[in-house]
């Protein structure tokens, strides 16, 4: 990985101002005349990402040598980016813990203060900008749900997470369609499609001799915005991959009917036989926190203080609702007590809570909790078995 | 940034209250340090706060004062990290305050009725801010009967005692204290658990709202004991403690079901639990 | 067509079930990409059962929490087996708790190669049995430098410690999956005191993994399962075989072995080496 602000050569031989790459600005729907996808070769393509680097943080997935695996870095230039073979999720696998950890850090400063300054408490500079490329459409859909949940509720009881949406409005989401899925993909279960453009500012397809780049919001437009026009041969062949794509996930769920039978669950007289489910279902979990905190909606926080020679700041980290103590009052009561109620709470969740919170299911198919649980859990077969055991 | 929901603003600890035997509950009379805070704040019995040290964190409290006190009031067990440091502190201290959170007790529903209030052991604070609200002479015509049945371990656990044998006197509210061993001790005068006590005064459901806090174990013996006496489950209102970090419902921590205690309560009408998992 | 081992787990599970030998068999049945922890309780199940070389999880971590069901069958591996010792010499479990099928192994696979813990394994086959299935497996045997290669020096084995940790997400994965990290509430979830931060900045990783790798002194088995689950591809056996290296070279013990063995960090002896107290 380079250092901030290292080889930024590229970026001073552009031909300043002429192109509008800008970066920020309103997440709105993009306007008509905006709208034409365009096309940008490779070269078209690192210019692009040399000019942001000169500007703002730029994210792409590279392969990490220690994990063997792909995840978003921060890059300086664009021949670290490897866009090509990153449509084909099944060879090189999922993106570890970012996106969502770009925007919702697993640690992040909420207050600094001084103990000798008791009640002076300072907020961090904001967050800067950037711009992610090769955002999966899963993630994408992630990132939106999350905008949802932190966003301000009407009735003023839940304000807007400021935090969130600091670094929110100063990310830019530049998505990669999924040409092949991986067999642990299932978005099209859950709403999504492996060339959704739901959370994202453009949409990247590669046509494997230049990118298709559809642009969705304002922002993302103002990426494009002169670049050549692509064709209706260049079109057809976006279409032809991402119906492909599409057919490759063949996992469906009637995810209606899911709420349904987990919502009579809910009812705290006669859940007796669906207690039984959830304990026959969460026996091989552990309870560890792999699934939640690489689950891209997941978003449960704790809040810390620390204090070291005189400086302190208070902190949120990420927590697991996964972990006995996420629930445990400090009396020792712990409302759920039981690993089988942990399991479900997560499951709950994903396919029942957040849909009456936020009108939206909180699960986008990403397949992260399948390939990491150490003890092979597969959600796929978790809601097969509800959808079988439970009564509608 | 725009007013941001996680920070806390300055009060200062005016007064500090040992409230019982063990001396591990304490009350903090609290003042704001900013005349605009003051100004600012508005809050209905039955919300809580935050209180905040920091470098050491913060908890949820509900507060124990009326709105029409000067000062707010906060009545805090010694249990964990926090409250250990909170006890701590002196007056003078300065330390951070967010909030109010939360719904209420449903005062439009109380507004012409009766009002039953079970309370056990140190989960008293916001039935008192209830009561006292209700007591306040402006107040107290709008409500009918009210009967108090509040219940401790032992004599030296009640919390406000000099204010309780004040409020025995009222002529206007019928305030049962019991405990569940009297020890010998001349007052309370009742012996029992705050279930048993609840079924022998036996309010009359009819036209009546129950509010009911206390202890897990207190609250699953109470709702069979108000069923018998003839309260349906949308008129027994619960008041939950349920863990959390944020109080915006943000956090995660205080869900039950897809209803975050921190927002969509603390407040729940029995009938509403009945919908949710037993998750509190 | 099952493989023979696979047909005798099954045939002996659904014996064991049915004669109310057990009223539970923990083995493993096929998952998606690996096996994964299975828990049998009806004959007719048994045949779900599996045995080949995805079957990676220690199965000896679930155990305390289904003895109380009654007699738990359990499918083991050497490793597996070792941890069941551990168990009954920490008293976590009493030996008429199980009813031990034993089954030699040849490794276990991780994204279709050999896991790094079974390329050092020298106990493949059960310590400890009812019953052992199938032939005995051959130990590959191979010593293998603990983290940070052993040559190194302290300063790089200090680097390569900081490099991994920091990596480390605190989703414990790792202590999950330990059949060793039992304990009710861990040291790093106490909060009166709190000995460790919860943040994932490198000194809270460092102290949290220092900590464990030191309470697992004596008492690692070496089976690889926290390597395994790790979402983030900490070399935890590394860090763990240097311990247990350690403790063979100091009280020359090896965890997991023998039932009536104490673990050394439980005993005291006179003769023990404490030049390190001043």
């Amino acid at each position: 990985m380079k250092a901030k602000g290292e080889r930024r050569k590229t970026a001073g031989g552009m031909r300043k101002g002429s192109r509008r790459s800008a970066v920020g600005g309103q997440r709105k729907a993009v306007s008509s005349e905006r709208s034409a996808p365009r096309i940008l070769t490779r070269a078209e393509f690192d210019r692009l990402i040399d000019e942001l680097v000169a500007k703002c943080a730029v994210y792409a997935p590279v392969a990490v040598e220690e994990t063997g695996k792909l995840e978003f870095r921060r890059i300086g230039s664009s021949s670290e980016v490897k866009l090509e073979g990153l449509a084909d999720v099944g060879v090189v696998g999922q993106l570890g813990l970012r996106p969502k950890e770009l925007l919702f850090p697993q640690c992040e400063v909420l207050f600094h203060f001084s103990p000798s300054e008791p009640g002076r408490m300072v907020e961090p500079e904001p967050p800067q900008e950037q711009v992610l490329f090769g955002v999966r459409p899963c993630d994408g859909a992630a990132v939106a749900f999350l905008d949802r949940f932190f966003s301000g509720r009407s009735d003023s009881s839940a304000p807007s997470d400021i935090y969130y949406r600091a670094r929110r409005e100063r990310t830019t989401l530049v998505g990669l369609a999924c040409n092949r899925p991986a067999d642990t993909c299932f978005c099209r279960a859950v709403g999504g499609s492996p060339s959704g453009t739901t959370g994202l500012d453009l949409l990247l397809t590669d046509l494997s001799d230049g990118f298709l780049a559809e642009p969705v919001t304002e922002k993302g437009a103002a990426l494009v915005a002169d670049m050549p026009v692509a064709s209706q041969a260049d079109m057809e062949k976006k279409q032809r991959l991402a119906e492909n794509a599409g057919q490759a996930i063949t996992t469906t769920i009637d995810t209606a009917s899911l709420k349904r039978r987990l919502d009579r669950t809910l009812v705290s007289e006669g859940s007796g036989p669906a207690d039984a489910v959830w304990q026959a279902l969460s026996l091989p979990c552990v309870n560890c926190g792999v699934c939640t905190f690489l689950c891209p909606t997941c978003r449960c926080f704790d809040v810390t203080d620390e204090e070291f020679r005189g400086r302190g700041r208070r902190m949120r980290v990420w927590d697991s609702c996964q972990f006995t103590l996420y629930s445990r009052h400090a009396s020792g009561h712990n409302p759920r007590a039981t690993p089988h109620s942990r399991f479900r709470n997560r499951v709950m969740d994903k396919f029942s809570y957040t849909v009456a919170m936020v009108g939206e299911l909180s699960c986008v198919g990403c397949g992260r909790c399948i390939s990491a649980c150490p003890n092979g859990i597969d959600i796929r077969e978790t809601v097969e078995t509800l959808l079988k055991m439970l009564p509608e | 940034m725009t007013a941001n929901p996680y920070r806390p603003i300055p009060v200062r600890i005016e007064q500090v209250t040992i409230e019982n035997e063990a001396r591990d509950l304490k009350s903090f009379e609290l003042s704001f340090v900013n005349e605009e805070h003051r100004k600012g704040w508005h809050f209905v019995p039955g919300q809580f706060a935050f209180l905040s040290i920091a470098g050491v964190g913060e908890a949820p409290f509900g507060i124990a004062s009326a709105p029409s006190e000067p000062l707010l009031r906060f009545t805090v067990k010694r249990i964990g990290t926090f409250t250990t440091a909170l006890h701590e502190l002196d007056r003078g201290s300065i330390i951070g305050l967010r909030g109010p959170y939360g719904n209420s007790y449903p005062w439009d529903l109380m507004t012409g009725r009766d009002v039953v209030i079970v309370s056990g052991g140190f989960s008293f604070t916001t039935l008192r801010a209830t009561l006292v609200h209700i007591l306040q002479p402006e107040n107290r015509p709008g409500f009918g009967d009210v009967t108090v049945i509040y219940g401790a371990r032992s004599p030296g656990e009640l919390l406000y005692k000099e204010e309780l044998k004040e409020l025995e006197k009222r002529p206007d509210l019928r305030l049962v204290i019991c405990v569940d061993r009297l020890n010998g001790a001349d007052w309370p005068k009742t012996e029992g658990l705050v279930p048993n006590v609840l079924r022998q005064v036996a309010p009359a459901a009819t036209n009546a709202v129950a509010l009911v806090c206390g202890p897990p174990v207190m609250i699953r013996f109470t709702h069979p004991v108000l069923k018998e006496l003839g309260f349906s489950p949308d008129r027994v209102f619960l008041s939950l403690e349920n863990r959390m970090k944020c109080g915006i419902g943000k956090c995660g921590h205080c869900n039950i079901g897809p209803k975050f205690v921190c927002k969509d309560g603390p407040v729940f009408s029995y009938q509403e639990l009945l919908t949710l998992p037993q998750e509190y | 067509m099952p493989n023979d081992v696979t047909a005798v787990i099954q045939r002996r599970a659904r014996e064991l079930l049915s004669s109310g030998q057990v009223v539970m068999l923990l083995g493993y049945r096929p998952g998606r990409s690996s096996a994964q922890p299975a828990f049998i309780t009806r004959p007719e199940d048994a045949s779900l059962l599996v045995f080949d070389q995805s079957c990676g999880p220690n199965l000896a971590a679930f155990l305390p929490k289904v003895k109380h069901l009654g007699r738990i069958g359990v499918v083991a591996k050497g490793c597996d087996s070792r941890s069941i010792v551990l168990l009954l010499q920490e008293h976590q479990l009493r030996r008429e708790d199980v009813f031990i099928l034993g089954v030699g192994c040849n490794g276990v696979l991780q994204d279709s190669r050999l896991s790094d813990s079974c390329q050092t394994c020298q106990f493949p086959n059960p310590v400890i049995y009812d019953e052992l299935i199938g032939e005995p497996a051959a130990a590959s045997g191979q010593l293998k430098a603990a983290g940070g290669q052993q040559s190194a020096d302290s300063g790089q084995r200090w680097q390569w410690f900081k490099n991994e940790v920091s990596r480390c997400i605190r989703c414990y994965a790792c202590r999950q999956v330990c059949p060793s990290c039992y304990c009710p509430i861990c040291f790093v979830d106490t909060t009166m005191p709190s000995w460790v931060g919860r943040t994932t900045r490198l000194s809270d990783n460092m102290l949290f993994h220092i900590i464990r790798a030191l309470h697992m002194a004596g008492r690692c088995v070496e089976c690889g399962a926290c390597s395994r689950a790790c979402p983030m591809a900490i070399d935890l056996m590394s860090l763990n075989r240097k311990v247990s290296q350690i403790v063979k070279e100091r009280f020359g013990h090896i965890a997991g072995l023998r039932a009536e063995e104490k673990p050394p960090l439980t005993v005291f002896d006179p003769d023990d080496r404490q030049e390190f107290i001043i």
